[in-house]
């Protein structure tokens, strides 16, 4: 049987290693059953997510009397993470660094969607686009540089080069994955300084049914219409098991009326509608099938008294995998994705002139294969992929244009004497629109004196031009200039090392401290060609450095705190800093939770320090620094969530409490207070 | 009770004391204010006459095209005639201006309005690729008609422009 030692209850779904080999898990109240002929003392290793493992011997005498009592951990290093390996590794094992932004975390944060989130992280910063959407800057990079998956796959809808993580809500997220550095050598192009990986999946097997509805407020006021403007969110997520079969089904529906988030793009209302569903089948012991279907649908409406503008965004996810391990554990997982996205904007004037009527499509389809095989300490992961994309727009050359791919990728992992952890990968991309490119990464972990890690990994990277850069025809028609694509663009290049460090401490605290560097070539960059005529150009180097140091502390059973602190300095090749660069940022994460009363306080805050920003001079089609610099300011947000009953939970909220707001460089968005009901409820066990 | 009285018949007092106010101010503003949507920008030069309350290419007070902004790249730009004498108001709201400032707090307009003038009435906020409209308010003199006109521009969209006017008179 195994215990939670916190509550003295039997812990479900625990995992139970015997013997390295074989395996099962816990029912609902903790025990377990296995059968088979052992050789003794058998070996038992217990684990279970957020719990330390444990590992005992039995032998003939003591065999039935197993008990396991786990020990919560405070920092969650047996957490399985996937993005930096692409195979399911414990977070303590990984010898890619990966920060995880956990599901505690993302509750208490206040965040509605993905760009909300990861903007509260030190080093991430974000703009609200005149055309709506955010954008993302990541370490002083622009978030085109970073890849944005979602269960792995990469998301459709790169909107003016980048995705819109505003139109990705949190409520179906469980966590998210960030990797730093070049990781082209396991997933291509994009991924040539970091990879964001949003989890959706569900690591419970068990029913439940999640619902929850938040109001919030960005007028500072409860204005005479009352909860009609704001923004007001109702989520649903349901997991049914039925014998082999798994049901899942979301559903989420937003609305933004008359919001400051959205007034400043000079749009009155928003509204998101997300439904989806799939099915996990379970086909014998070693077979299992996943089907998933998601469709997202947004409208955007604003009104004044010049102009009327509609935008209408649909987008639909399709995603089959199969994976199955044969008889000498070769582990093989097959999947086919299909996204389509629409995008369509109308400005009207109000007389009945149609200024702009503009749609982009863009289809994408992929087919992945995936193969995996550990032998002893030894680990071998190889993939092949190929995909077709078509992007087609109003604001394109020729309306329309495709791009295929097949890319090999193989790494290969070893740990040796428990210590030591290497991974060595390498990807080779070949493109219909040019020549093809190699990707090789290497990792390396040092496990010493117990708690304390080394890690540090070498790898290059690339990105291919988009479709936009090499092939926009678009006459911008407020400052009447012509911006053309260069279908000659290079895909632009990088090479990066990261070294850090880690002190872990599961019950008490963890602090990491992480050097990285990336360098570029062929950045892609905007120029004027001659007045009035602008395009993309491959230029000439540029370095992207950064220190970060981040801590995680248990003050006491009831008291917790996280923090962070992120330096950054972004160079190009005349040492002259990149736009939108913020050097020195810091975010902090204080929680509380009552000895007795079922209640838990939050608190976040994010400072920037001082920085001189760069503004985009059209005459010179250039960056320039601003004349003053920006002082330094801090961003802080409370949250406090109630148990009201077994079932519900009430959350209340402020967002940026102290109101700061720059109209030029953001914070758009002054304080805002939201209330929030949730409930989970499972089978067997109450919230 | 005699105070209790005349503090109820203060009471009652109040609204019509509250409606002379609003009388003076309904006086204010019953100046004539028109409101003018301008052709759009980059279908060719726009030109206004205050006077008439209508476009005139010949005897205008108004101009609104695109002008070079250095480097070949043209702005939307507003310019007033050389017979128009400019003064800024940002202090009062649009409606609350009534009075005519007096002669010598207006100043030859030459290219205050325009794009990077002291006074430009559209701005281009470099962060987010966007026109701004000025909230100032923008008294005129025309030294020809001695008429003077007070202007606000409330909005700018894709090269169209919309503003409101008004002739204040002399007292």
């Amino acid at each position: 049987m195994v215990i939670d030692a916190n509550t003295g209850r039997g812990l479900y779904q625990a995992n139970i290693i015997i013997n390295k080999t074989d395996g099962t898990s816990t029912d609902l109240d903790g025990k377990f059953i296995f059968s088979g002929e052992f050789t003794f003392p058998v070996e038992l290793t217990v684990s279970h997510i957020g719990f330390k493992a444990q590992t005992k011997f039995f032998d003939k005498k003591n065999i039935d009397e197993i008990k396991f009592i786990l020990k919560r951990e405070f920092i969650k290093m047996s957490e399985l993470v996937v993005t930096g390996t692409r195979t399911q590794k414990l977070h303590d094992n990984v010898p890619i660094a990966t920060e995880v932004i956990s599901q505690d975390d993302i509750n208490n944060s206040g965040a509605q969607n993905i760009a909300d989130l990861l903007s509260q992280r030190a080093g991430v910063s974000l703009q609200t686009s005149v055309e709506g959407g955010s954008v993302l800057n990541i370490l002083g990079m622009d978030s085109r540089y970073i890849l944005i998956l979602m269960d792995g796959q990469p998301i459709t809808g790169r909107f003016n080069n980048r995705v819109a993580l505003d139109q990705i809500l949190i409520n179906r997220v469980k966590k998210v994955e960030i990797v730093k550095g070049p990781n082209s050598s396991l997933y291509g192009s994009e991924a040539m300084a970091g990879v964001v990986n949003i989890i959706t999946k569900d690591t419970d097997s068990i029913e439940y049914i999640d619902v929850s509805g938040q109001y919030n407020n960005t007028q500072n006021k409860f204005q005479n219409t009352g909860i009609k403007n704001g923004s007001q969110n109702l989520s649903i997520n349901g997991y049914k098991p039925l014998n082999k079969v798994k049901i899942k089904f979301n559903a989420n529906l937003n609305q933004m009326k008359n919001d400051k988030s959205i007034q400043l793009i000079e749009i009155d209302k928003v509204d998101k509608q997300i439904l989806g569903g799939g099915i996990d089948w379970e086909f014998n012991k070693n077979q299992k099938f996943d089907l998933n279907i998601q469709m997202y649908n947004q409208d955007e409406t604003g009104k004044s008294k010049l102009m009327n503008t509609n935008t209408k965004i649909l987008r639909n996810n399709f995603s089959l995998s199969h994976n199955i391990i044969t008889k000498s554990n070769w582990n093989i997982k097959q999947s086919m994705n299909s996204n389509t996205y629409s995008r369509n904007y109308v400005q009207i004037r109000p007389w009945g002139d149609v200024e702009k009527d503009d749609t982009t499509n863009e289809d994408y389809s992929e087919y992945e294969l995936l193969v995996n095989k550990s032998f002893g300490s030894n680990e071998i992961t190889a993939g092949f992929e190929t995909y077709n994309a078509t992007y087609k727009s109003d604001r394109i050359l020729s309306g329309k244009q495709k791009l295929k791919n097949q890319s090999l990728f193989a790494q290969y992992d070893k740990v040796f004497l428990n210590q030591i952890s290497a991974i060595i990968g390498l990807r080779i991309d070949n493109y219909s629109e040019y020549s093809s490119v190699l990707s090789p990464r290497v990792g390396f972990m040092y496990r010493f004196k117990e708690n304390w890690k080394f890690r540090t990994s070498w790898g290059q990277g690339f990105r291919a031009p988009s479709f936009m850069e090499r092939f926009i025809d678009w006459n911008h028609v407020q400052f009447n200039y012509l911006v053309q694509g260069n279908p000659d663009l290079e895909p632009e290049k990088s090479e990066g090392i990261n070294i850090g460090i880690e002190y872990v401490n599961t019950s008490k605290y963890q602090m990491s401290l992480m050097f990285y560097q990336t360098k570029f070539e062929n950045l892609i960059e905007d120029f004027a060609i001659k007045p009035g005529l602008l395009s993309y150009q491959n230029i000439d180097k540029a370095t992207f450095s950064g220190l970060e140091l981040m801590c995680q502390l248990r003050i006491s059973d009831q008291l917790d705190s996280r923090w962070g602190i992120n330096w950054v300095n972004n160079v190009d090749g005349q040492n002259k800093t990149i736009p939108n660069t913020i050097p020195l940022s810091l975010t902090g994460s204080t929680n509380y939770k009552h000895p007795k009363k079922p209640v838990n306080f939050s608190i976040n805050t994010k400072w920037v320090g001082s920085y001189r920003p760069q503004e985009y001079d059209p005459i010179k089609g250039l960056f320039v620094f601003a004349e003053k610099k920006l002082a330094a300011y801090s961003l802080i947000r409370l949250k406090s969530t109630i148990k009201i009953s077994d079932y519900f939970n009430l959350s209340i909220g402020v967002n940026n409490v102290n109101n700061y707001t720059n109209n030029r460089f953001g914070p758009f968005v002054g304080r805002s207070a939201y209330i929030e009901i949730s409930s989970k409820i499972k089978k067997g066990n109450k919230q | 009770m005699k105070k209790l009285l005349i503090g109820v018949s203060m009471l009652m007092m109040l609204p019509f004391i509250a409606c002379e106010d609003n009388k003076e101010d309904e006086a204010q503003k019953s100046v004539n204010i028109i409101e003018i949507t301008t052709d759009n920008v980059n279908d060719g030069p726009y030109y206004f006459n205050f006077a008439d309350a209508e476009k005139n290419s010949t005897n205008w007070h108004l101009s609104y095209q695109n002008l070079d902004a250095g480097g070949g790249n043209y702005m939307p730009s507003f310019s007033l005639a050389n017979t128009v004498m400019l003064n800024v108001d940002k202090s009062l709201s649009f409606e609350d201006i009534s009075e005519i400032p007096e002669t010598s707090l207006f100043a030859p307009s030459n290219g205050k309005l325009g794009y990077m003038g002291e006074h430009e009435v559209l701005t281009y906020d470099t962060q987010v690729h966007k026109i701004n409209v000025s909230d100032s308010n923008y008294i005129i003199y025309d030294t020809i008609s001695h008429k003077v006109f007070k202007i606000h521009f409330d909005e700018y969209s894709s090269g169209v422009v919309m503003f409101r006017f008004a002739e204040l008179a002399s007292n």
